[in-house]
């Protein structure tokens, strides 16, 4: 038991004292014994002195005695008792971190989910907070928010605590930490001067499915996880796919992944629901992803067969935009990830401009994709073009268009493909060419690079591009990027380095024309550019990602209808550009004004990382690992109510006692 | 119990030759049973002239005052003073309190009652001397003349200290036995737990001329103690527990005052004598000089 009060020193002295002080009242003096003539005058004299004296001999009185252990108790609540607390270096300075994500939303077996848990532990830590204590609040989840800075106003705190809703977010700590620190190391100090002294508690309110908690290395503070949460029982729809047939554009097919996280066994049924209505059922069964002491200590899901998956598939006619969406009917600890959603567009064939000298091998490329009509100009035939044959409604007549050698300046908004040439824009340029250069490294993750190999590529020349961020490199060679992204307002960019043809030399630049992965290279591209993974498909978002679309230009009162059916009001950017990033919750979002056909964005979780449910059990991070313990054994509970409530009892019974003495 | 005592300690030869030209003087004038050196109420025969009374028929014509019948030719018998017997008695408290202090007060107290014996029997008065501790006696009745000394000297030598002591129930006994009237000096230290009140009224009310001395030794007037004792009252045994300070003594010694006070405003509304000695007062001033201050002795 530890004490929060300051005084409980002397009190608890005071307090010690009084045993001791009675105990006295008990021992027998040892008294000399001598004759007197008469006592007659002495016991006068001695009643005499009582009478008149303030003070008389202690007398056992029980009512004295329990208003000593009123006293006693008053005395000892004062001092503030409190559970066992942790020994700690660090007295004054806290921060809660509270994890929002969406495996937060988890329903717990009590009925309550994992962030209402983390709420009331955190509320009993600000309940614990001495006069001397200072605390903030942060919630993390994709990003973090500074709900309350450094203050020891217990209110302010509480509010900015049950001011944290839940988010279907990934959850990511790395951010929380970096404005902690920024918070907890004062102004004017070097950061790196005194980097080994810890300046705070971090008290993390997790269940341990964080992104990043492996990588976030932590120097001014000293991290606690108050692990939260038990159970493991969740199914989650981990992949979405709603695509239009290549060739009968009115047949949608949606497939969909589904895996058990639990460590039982799970049979269920899926649904698709199409316009709000339901269109098939399909039942799954899946085997545990393990046993339950092996979830607990798997960082992530992949580490197991992957064979307590089920993968679905649903087909459909729908000739116009459609809302689709997979349905799980069952009750498990997570909810969003029970429902996956997507938008198909209506039937929509690609229009695709090719500028080419005249690359016949790219033209079959091409042609070959899933596209409805293909444009092929030279680069003359563009650069003279009129800007109607260009331009509709101030952007890009063309969906994709590919600039095969062809530098230019003439870019409307849009997305382009560049082949061994690059745009005539600011922040990107080529230097010159590289020759007999190696490629290092590429992002296999990148979803242009899905399914290509590029092992056995080989590139004679190419040029050397320096592209300034954000531009993002995908393949990097020695010298530079070969493949990078660069994005300026509604214009996108896929620069590949290299063309097919080496003009120079008159011969073909590559050998990866006679690839394959060529082809689902280009395919990737494709739908990348356009947002799109087939006929009428879009890419999906994750929460907290920022949706963009495009409205006309000076379009004004742009809402937001949100999955909730919340209305917000969304900002619109010069030509035309829409963002609204408050995307914390699954579902459909619609965006759109009076009189303007709502555009329709899917936002889904499909995280499997935060659908594994299972709270790690010893959470590490890169600076080792991190005391886990309950918020009893971080922070003391206060005991000082129960004593209170000890001293109102023994009040009472010394009223009791009273009572009955003085009735008659 | 007190150590007897040989007679010479009592009084010593030259106190007693200083004792020889007193008196004892009594305020009131008592009826005798005997002739003696002392004036009575009682007309009689001595020599000293009292008053004239007229003759009736019957009285002795020896008295008759011729020289008043020469002149006023009227017949007056002539009334004379008549010389009888005084009788003293002294009251001595040998209760175990008065074996107590230094000097101790049953000697002080032997030694006052001897030495107001000798000025008795030396002036042939009826004297007589009573010891009280746990009963009444033993009694030394109705001695005179110098002859008796070394009998009463030696009675007061042997006398035992021992016994609670009740005031009352020794003046009670000594009222009973002894109805004549006559100088009755009691010598205690009062210290009655029952109260000195009830046992003086019986003196009173035998109408003796009463001296009443109260007699305290020097560690009872201004005691020396300190720390927390354990106090024992050597008559009863009764035991009082008291941590000695400043407030205490200054209480004892307040309410010892008021106690004496009480015991003196107590006799002389009742027209009796008290007199306070303390025992570190020497013996011989007491009896030469407060006890002729006062007027018992002269």
């Amino acid at each position: 038991m530890t004490f929060l009060s300051p005084w409980h020193i002397p009190a608890l002295a005071a307090l010690a004292a009084a045993p001791p002080l009675v105990l006295l009242y008990f021992l027998k003096l040892k008294r000399q014994e001598i004759e007197i003539s008469s006592t007659l005058l002495w016991r006068q004299a001695v009643e005499d002195l009582r009478v008149n004296s303030p003070f008389q001999k202690l007398r056992n009185n029980l009512l004295l005695w329990l208003q000593l252990a009123i006293i006693a108790l008053a005395a000892l609540a004062l001092a503030e008792p409190t559970g066992t607390r942790v020994a700690s270096d660090i007295d004054n300075s806290i921060v809660l971190l509270i994890d929002s994500s969406a495996s937060m939303s988890s329903v717990e077996q009590d009925g309550r989910s994992r962030l209402a848990i983390a709420r009331e532990d955190a509320l009993q830590i600000v309940g614990s907070m001495t006069a001397n204590d200072r605390a903030m609040v942060i919630a993390l989840a994709d990003r973090a928010a500074v709900r309350a800075t450094f203050t020891s106003n217990k209110e302010t705190l509480r509010e900015a605590i049950r001011s944290i809703t839940p988010t279907d977010s990934a959850g990511s700590l790395a951010e929380a930490v970096r404005l902690a620190e920024a918070h907890v190391v004062p102004l004017g100090e070097d950061e790196g001067a005194t980097a080994d002294a810890p300046l705070a508690d971090f008290l993390l309110f997790t269940d341990g499915r964080l992104a990043d908690l492996s990588d976030v290395a932590i120097r001014r503070g000293r991290l606690q996880v108050i692990p939260i949460g038990a159970t493991d029982d969740n199914v989650g729809i981990v992949a979405i796919d709603a695509r239009r047939h290549h060739e009968r554009p009115e047949h949608v097919t949606v497939l969909g992944r589904v895996r058990n996280f639990s460590s039982k066994p799970v049979e269920t049924d899926i649904s698709l629901w199409v316009n709000g209505v339901m269109e098939g059922v399909r039942p799954l069964s899946m085997p545990p992803l393990g046993e339950a002491d092996q979830l607990a200590a798997m960082e992530t899901p992949w580490m197991a067969e992957e064979d307590n998956e089920a993968a679905v598939a649903f087909e459909f006619v729908a000739p116009a935009e459609v809302e689709v969406e997979l349905r799980l009917h069952r009750q498990d600890a997570l909810a969003a990830d029970n429902r996956a959603f997507a938008v198909v567009p209506p039937p929509r064939a690609l229009q695709v401009l090719l500028v080419t000298p005249g690359n016949r091998y790219l033209r079959d490329l091409v042609e070959a994709m899933p596209i409805g009509t293909l444009d092929v100009w030279t680069p003359a035939e563009y650069e003279q073009a009129e800007d109607a044959r260009l331009v509709e409604e101030g952007r890009s007549r063309y969906d994709v268009i590919i600039l095969d050698g062809h530098s230019t300046e003439r870019l409307a908004p849009g997305n382009y493909m560049f082949f061994g040439a690059v745009p005539l824009v600011d922040d990107v340029s080529a230097r010159g060419v590289v020759n007999d250069g190696i490629i290092l490294d590429w992002d296999e993750t990148h979803p242009v690079l899905r399914h290509v190999a590029l092992d056995a590529m080989d590139v004679l020349a190419w040029l050397d591009i320096e592209a300034s961020p954000p531009a993002v490199t995908i393949i990097e060679a020695s010298n530079g990027p070969v493949l990078t992204i660069a994005r300026r307002p509604r214009h996108q960019y896929l620069i590949c380095a290299f063309g097919f043809f080496d003009a120079a030399r008159e011969t073909l630049n590559t050998n990866w024309v006679f690839d394959e992965s060529l082809v689902v290279f280009m395919l990737n591209r494709l739908r990348y550019l356009t947002g799109t993974t087939g006929h009428g498909h879009q890419r999906p978002l994750s929460p907290g990602d920022t949706i963009t679309v495009t409205v006309p230009p000076r379009q004004r009162d742009v809402h937001v209808w949100r999955p909730d059916g919340r209305r917000d009001e969304a900002v619109v950017h010069s030509e035309g550009l829409v963002s609204y990033a408050q995307t914390e919750r699954v579902g459909i979002y619609r965006i759109g004004a009076e009189g303007l056909d709502p555009q329709k964005v899917a936002v889904n979780l499909l995280d499997q990382r935060e659908s594994f449910v299972a709270p790690l059990a010893q959470p590490r991070v890169a600076t080792g690992e991190v005391r886990v313990g309950t918020v009893a054994e971080v922070r003391p509970r206060p005991l000082w109510p129960y004593v209170l409530m000890a001293m109102a009892s023994v009040l009472l019974v010394e009223w009791l006692v009273y009572g009955r003495r003085v009735r008659v | 119990m007190a150590i007897a005592l040989k007679s010479t300690e009592l009084l010593d030869p030259d106190f007693i030759r200083r004792l020889e030209r007193l008196d004892i003087v009594s305020r009131k004038v008592f009826m005798g049973r005997m002739k003696g050196e002392r004036r009575s109420k009682r007309k009689g025969q001595s020599v000293e002239f009292a008053d004239y009374r007229n003759y009736v028929v019957g009285d002795d014509l020896r008295f008759l005052d011729w020289n008043v019948y020469g002149r006023l030719e009227r017949l007056f018998i002539k009334l004379f003073f008549e010389e009888e017997d005084l009788h003293v008695s002294v009251l001595v408290d040998m209760s175990r309190s008065m074996d107590f202090g230094e000097p101790s007060k049953s000697l002080y107290a032997r030694r006052v009652a001897a030495a107001i014996a000798y000025v008795g029997l030396v002036k042939y008065n009826r004297v007589t001397l009573c010891a009280f501790g746990d009963r009444f006696g033993p009694e030394l009745a109705g001695v005179r003349g110098r002859h008796r000394t070394a009998r009463v000297l030696d009675y007061l030598a042997n006398l035992p200290c021992d016994g609670e002591g009740s005031l009352e129930d020794a003046c009670r006994q000594f009222a009973l036995r002894h109805p004549q009237r006559g100088v009755v000096v009691l010598l205690s230290d009062f210290l009655d737990k029952g109260g000195f009140e009830e046992g003086l009224r019986y003196l009173i009310g035998r109408r003796y001329d009463l001296y009443a001395i109260q007699l305290l030794s020097p560690q009872e007037i201004r005691p020396e103690i300190g720390g927390d004792l354990r106090l024992r009252d050597v008559e009863d045994g009764d035991l009082a527990e008291i941590t000695v300070n400043r407030a205490l003594l200054a209480r004892y010694k307040r309410n010892l005052n008021a106690y004496c006070s009480r015991l003196k405003e107590f006799c002389t509304r009742r027209d009796a004598n008290y007199l306070f000695a303390g025992t570190d007062v020497p013996f011989d001033e007491l009896v030469l000089t407060f006890l002729r201050r006062r007027g018992l002795l002269r």
